[in-house]
């Protein structure tokens, strides 16, 4: 499984853990140059944590720590890396946008300064230098007169314009890997369709990998190559985007397509998944999903299905997964 | 039939914060005004679920609290089952607040963080006398089991329930009055969607089982698609376009209406992301465009979009809508065509 030309990143048994108990355990993700990733999953299912910890940024203080696992980043495993090592991968190798690009930039320093800051640091480039590159970084990014915004400061820029400047902060030392962290939960619609739009046509340009984490499986259906499906720690579903939303192989995947509300159809009873996520404190033995699958049986409850190979390209963490989704009732 | 709630031509407006004098009136440091809500006509039905929908900005929550009285309004009527209510006249206000409840977005800190879910709940009962003393514990049980609670929830501190669970109680509180009207303003937007699911269902319900009348404010167009009847979609605070939900959504007329659909990703995978139509953000609500309030991000914007009064809402199609034009029919891009 390894030594593939095209790998760019390949995590393998990631785990992260805070004291003895596990919140995030075996996730495995593959990413091509080029490549959209879709993780998804609701919120405490740990997919915040693990893009975190692809960036070694676990929040110092909240005792989490990567307990097992690798993150080759072409072939080089980052987690024994020290931090000074780190500190030179994050900006070159991996950019990271956040969900709340006013909490993520400096209130008190110009757009401008804020993405040469990287370039000087990084490159060692002068400041003129590093000012011309902000305003070029400015303009691929989608901002009207970038030569007079790149002075302006953070508060006169509107949500989606933030959120372009944080874009370009992020790619100001041309990263291979994006890592986008819910960037348009905050936005409008109309304006989440234009940062969407953005972050394609940068991987089409620059040929981006990216790995956009969210909530909202439209996005997902729109933007993405392949996605993996979060819950409660673990990786329920992996796949080719149009596969997995086609024919989900996973009751998790089918429930969370189900429950939600589309645009196209009449009102008819949204079909809920019973109770809720459980908290890291409890999480049930055996399939983490048991106790609100309908699909569940006794060996369920007892034992933990592995990850499995189902398909070309597509794994389920089910004891019961079909590619064509057929145990759910569902038409493949 | 006399209609529930008649909002004619209501407008609100708030001063922004900045340095003022009272006796300066012009200039730098005169008082600028926020025009929130600028002449919004709405009429809803017993038993009649409309939808309100707009980017953030547009005016949709301020909008709710206007017709509760909770925000001043500077003109316009609000007549609640045929009669006026006078703002300043506090026992109307009271006996509108009394048949009407308002659901909340952040169902944590819409309750008090002190109040275990019952005493919210017979908080509710006690202040507006719906129930006598000695029933107070009885009628709590029945609302939690109503909001698929069980009556064990009672002694629960919000900190001891989940998002969704403080939605439940959220709701019980809004049905403790026995309400004609429900105004909820995003409240499912804080949740997961597969608790967002069971939230909807138990509003569906209700409405159904209580013949509730329900003013559905969301910015998540599938919800209120599910949900409403009636729709209306707001920006920068005027109604652009109005109709029954199934023909907004399966053939709108107004242009915003159009790009706000096509802006919605969907999850069909087989949908490609559609180009982003609108250019730029909507102006701030401070500086209102001269005319047509969306002619600067209009695709289609004349001449004409750019003077006078706002169009006003004209049967277009199936719908109303405030625009100049009966775009083309293929203009239209309706969702099925792809």
């Amino acid at each position: 499984m390894s030594g593939h030309p095209s790998r760019l990143l390949q995590v393998r048994d990631l785990a992260i853990a805070v004291g003895s108990r596990a919140l995030v355990e075996d996730v495995d993700l593959d990413l091509a140059a080029g490549e959209v990733l879709g993780l998804v999953g609701e919120s405490g299912s740990g997919k915040t944590i693990t893009c975190r910890a692809l960036m070694r940024l676990l929040p110092p203080g909240s005792g989490l720590r990567i307990k097992a696992g690798a993150i080759r980043l072409n072939d080089r495993d980052l987690v024994p890396l020290s931090e000074p090592e780190m500190r030179a991968v994050r900006g070159t190798e991996i950019g990271m946008i956040f969900q709340n690009p006013s909490s993520h930039l400096d209130p008190v320093m110009r757009i401008g300064e804020q993405i040469a800051e990287s370039i000087r640091y990084h490159e060692g480039a002068t400041p003129a230098d590093a000012k011309r590159r902000a305003v070029d970084l400015l303009r691929q990014v989608g901002i009207p007169d970038p030569a007079g915004r790149v002075d302006s400061y953070p508060h006169e820029f509107s949500g989606g314009m933030r959120q372009r400047a944080m874009i370009a902060a992020a790619l100001a030392c041309r990263p291979k890997l994006l890592i986008a962290d819910e960037p348009t939960t905050a936005l409008d619609v109309t304006v989440q369709a234009q940062v969407l739009r953005l972050l394609l046509d940068l991987r089409d340009r620059l040929g981006l990998a990216i790995i956009l984490v969210t909530h909202n499986l439209g996005v997902v259906a729109q933007t993405c190559d392949k996605l993996a499906v979060m819950y409660a720690g673990r990786l329920m579903e992996t796949g080719p985007k149009r596969e997995v939303l086609r024919s989900p192989a996973h009751p998790y995947t089918h429930a969370l397509l189900g429950c939600q509300p589309g645009l196209s159809q009449a009102a008819a009873r949204l079909p809920a998944i019973p109770g809720q996520p459980p908290s890291p404190a409890d999480f049930p033995g055996g399939c983490r999903f048991h106790p609100r699958c309908p699909r569940a049986e006794a060996v369920c409850s007892a034992k933990r299905p592995p990850l499995g190979l189902i398909a070309a390209g597509r794994h389920a963490a089910c004891h019961f997964a079909r590619p064509d989704g057929a145990h759910n009732g569902v038409q493949a | 039939m006399t209609a529930l709630l008649d909002v004619h031509d209501l407008r609100v407006r708030f001063r922004a914060a900045s340095l003022t004098l009272p006796w300066v009136s012009s200039g730098r440091f005169a008082a600028r005004y926020v025009n929130a809500v600028n002449g919004v006509s709405i009429v809803l039905q017993p038993g009649e679920t409309l939808g309100i929908v707009g980017e953030s900005g547009c005016g949709k929550s301020t909008l709710g609290r206007a017709i509760l009285n909770l925000v001043e309004s500077r003109a316009g009527e609000v007549r609640f089952d045929g009669a006026r209510v006078d703002p300043r006249d506090s026992a109307a206000v009271a006996r509108l607040r009394r048949q009407t409840a308002m659901v909340f977005q952040d169902p944590y800190s819409a309750l008090n963080p002190r109040l275990t879910a019952g005493e919210a709940i017979a908080e509710v009962l006690r202040v507006h006398r719906i129930v006598p003393p000695d029933r107070i514990a009885e009628r709590v049980a029945e609302l939690l089991e109503l909001v698929g609670l069980t009556p064990e929830m009672k002694d629960r501190l919000p900190r001891q329930l989940s998002g969704g669970q403080c939605q439940r109680v959220g709701i019980a509180r809004a049905l403790a009055v026995e309400p004609r009207l429900i105004i909820a303003d995003e409240c499912v937007a804080a949740l997961d969607v597969s608790i967002q699911a069971q939230i909807l269902n138990l509003l569906d319900d209700l409405k159904h089982r209580m013949n509730l009348a329900m003013i559905f404010i969301s910015h998540d167009l599938g919800v209120v698609r599910h949900l409403c009847r009636n729709v209306a979609v707001m920006y920068l605070g005027c109604i652009v376009e109005y109709g029954r939900a199934e023909d907004v959504f399966n053939a709108p007329q107004h242009p915003y209406t159009r790009a706000l659909l096509s802006a919605v990703p969907d999850i069909d995978p087989d949908r490609m992301l559609a180009p982003a139509t609108l250019r730029g953000e909507p102006p701030s609500p401070s500086e209102l465009p001269t005319g047509c309030p969306f002619h600067p991000r209009c695709p289609h914007a004349a001449e004409i979009c750019a003077m006078g009064a706002p169009p006003v809402l004209r049967a277009i199609g199936r719908t109303l809508a405030a625009c100049h034009f009966d775009l083309p029919p293929e203009a239209i891009q309706t969702r099925r065509e792809e």
